[in-house]
């Protein structure tokens, strides 16, 4: 059938014109932090990254009490048996269940990680909040002390505090490795919170705050900080797994926790023993779960980054 | 004659840039601006006006000069006394993207002066003094609970001018409030803003570079280049008859809208560019550019001087051409 392409003006009727309604805004009113977890949400990896985090925080406590194997319990006639139904992830050299090692030593580097990341993040902010706020010589000052602290490499400053620290005979305990992460690591923050306060302190949202009358610490708490937070926070998502990366170097550099105890990173460096007998799966499975953390928090860290900035809302 | 509102004698700001380097964006200029009216700055980016404008309400620190405000010299006050004077002053920002704060919904952001002062007894009372003065923009109150970001640029721009309301202030400097919005919208800012001042009385210094939309809003317009005052008059005496060679310049690169007019229009082309406003040689500051300059400009900085009643330009050759 033909269209009725004959537009006869009795089709027509004439539209109100409507001008009361022009600045009407239809979308519903969000909050900023929902906001954030909708667009957070939005982000298929992210999330994964998110339940994996939340999954491996769990088992790192559970984990340890389901197969009935303690940690450091040796039976040395079941030595480098296979993964299977004695034991899920297979038994270590000693004859000890790798399955219970691997979440004990993931409870630990999640712990060394997230306490190396929080204190990076406590100094870092202070540090860098005092240079942004501070007189410019102030600032200069503070800012070559850090880039001096940071141009020291931590690897040598472990080496350094373990044999100062440690115990005679012992590994490197839990509190050295987090000084020796920490000494250094929360250089970055310092420079990105610096960075954050210098450039929101010049901006016309604060300069309109000042020409109202508000005083400095107003302008901090109510302009400064809270634009400050979604970098701040990005970046102590993604200091965890660079802490839980160190930390793992280190352990497979055998300058880790002392055995019985263990991290991602001395499994890995015991299970390299058995690499070469044909036991691959003791480096494998410590290996994979260091890398499923790594991921996870740098899939999360990247959508926060995404889901904080509010000029990417749609 | 009526009194100045405002008096401003001889403000000078430098910035330090460097060693011995002194970056003098305003040089010792002097106007007044009288109640009720509008007193409009321009001249091309960089000459200074918006740190004129900055200055005169104190966001920067002067390095020299006097702005008397009710028989004071406010930058004579104590930090104190001009928390009092400063509910007087207000700025309207040239960016409505960044000087709305994108954490804060629209209430807090209007409410800003209200809480600052401690104006508000209770949130009803400050919600409703919120709503007032969105309504008198010309927004409403399901726009309170928005973010920034929700908003066009003229709904931002408008946004801005209902904080800078807040405080009833007597004078505000507009600091290019319309360059960065589009045209159309351009002309409903400015219409806002002329509305508001004669239904509350404002004084407003309106900084810009658009010399049309200068006209249209300013009863009186000061020209400045590299920090210095070049001329001074009423608005349609100095747009038709400029003193100043650089005004002349200025007024000659205004389109008509009119293509005869505009075909057989002759321009005055400047050569070069604006001199670095660092360690500025002595003289006039036009002199490198001006095609009238002679000796004397080099070496003297001509005195700003009443050559009609009214109307004030610093040129040693003005008579001559």
């Amino acid at each position: 059938m033909k269209a009725d392409t004959n537009l006869r003006p009795e089709l027509f009727e004439r539209a109100e014109k409507d001008n009361k309604n022009a600045d009407k805004i239809k979308r519903p009113t969000i909050k900023y932090w929902p906001d954030v977890w909708r667009r957070l949400n939005h982000n298929k990896l992210a999330m994964l990254g998110l339940v994996l985090i939340i999954l491996m925080g769990i088992m790192s406590f559970l984990g340890t009490e389901i197969s009935g194997y303690t940690y450091f319990e040796q039976n040395l006639s079941m030595r480098n048996i296979d993964p299977g139904s004695e034991f899920w992830f297979g038994s270590d050299e000693l004859g000890r269940d790798m399955f219970t090692r691997v979440w004990y030593g993931a409870r630990y580097s999640l712990a060394i990680g997230i306490i190396a990341a929080f204190i990076d993040f406590l100094i870092g902010v202070l540090y860098g909040g005092i240079a942004g706020i501070a007189s410019r010589r102030v600032d200069s000052i503070m800012m070559r002390v850090a880039e001096v602290i940071y141009s020291i490499p931590y690897l040598l400053i472990v080496i350094l505090l373990s044999v100062v620290l440690s115990r005679e005979g012992g590994g490197t305990s839990m509190f050295v490795l987090i000084l020796a992460m920490s000494l250094t690591g929360w250089v970055p923050m310092a420079i990105l919170v610096r960075g954050q306060v210098l450039q929101l302190k010049e901006s016309e949202y604060s300069l309109a705050s000042e020409s109202l009358g508000a005083t400095k610490g107003w302008i901090l708490k109510k302009h400064i900080f809270p634009n400050t937070l979604g970098p701040i926070l990005v970046n102590v998502t993604l200091t965890i797994p660079r802490a839980i990366f160190a930390e793992a170097t280190l352990g497979f550099l055998g300058l880790g926790l002392q055995a019985p105890k263990s991290s991602l990173g001395t499994l890995a460096n015991d299970g390299l023993a058995g690499l070469a007998v044909g036991n691959a799966y003791q480096i494998i499975i410590p290996a994979i779960l260091i890398s499923l953390i790594m991921f996870s928090f740098n899939v999360l860290g990247d959508g926060l980054r995404d889901a904080l900035d509010p000029r990417l809302r749609k | 004659m009526q009194e100045p509102l405002i008096s401003v004698k001889n403000l000078k700001k430098y910035f330090e840039v460097g060693k011995g380097a002194m970056l003098k964006a305003v040089d010792g200029i002097s106007f007044d601006i009288y109640p009720g009216e509008t007193f409009g700055l321009v001249g091309e980016s960089g000459c200074g006006k918006s740190t004129a404008g900055r200055t005169i309400i104190r966001l920067y620190d002067p390095t020299d000069g006097e702005v008397i405000f009710n028989g004071k010299n406010i930058f004579a006050l104590s930090r104190h006394d001009m928390a009092e004077v400063r509910r007087n002053f207000q700025m309207i920002f040239q960016d409505p993207y960044a000087s709305l704060n994108p954490r804060m919904t629209v209430l807090d952001i209007v409410a800003e002066p209200l809480d600052i002062h401690k104006i508000c007894k209770n949130s009803k009372e400050r919600k409703e003094r919120v709503i007032e003065l969105l309504q008198l923009v010309g927004l409403n109150d399901e726009h309170a609970m928005r973010f920034p970001h929700e908003f066009s640029g003229g709904q931002r721009q408008r946004i801005g001018i209902a904080r800078a309301l807040a405080l009833n202030p007597k004078f505000i400097v507009c600091d290019e409030p319309i360059s960065a919005l589009d045209v159309s919208i351009q002309a409903q800012v400015v219409n806002l803003l002329k509305d508001l001042q004669s239904k509350l009385g404002l004084t407003y210094m309106f900084i810009a570079h658009d010399l049309s939309m200068v006209r249209y809003i300013s009863d009186r317009v000061g020209v400045m280049y590299l920090g210095h005052m070049m001329e001074l008059g009423e608005s349609e005496k100095l747009y038709d008859d400029p003193l100043h060679p650089y005004t002349k310049a200025l007024l000659s690169a205004i389109p008509i809208p009119e293509p005869e007019v505009q075909r057989s229009k002759k321009r005055i082309v400047l050569e070069g560019d604006v001199p670095s406003p660092i360690n500025p040689k002595d003289g006039c500051r036009f002199v490198d550019r001006c095609a009238y300059a002679i000796d004397r400009c080099r070496v003297e900085t001509p005195e700003f001087i009443e050559h009609k009643p009214g109307h004030y330009a610093a040129c040693h050759r003005i008579g001559e051409i």
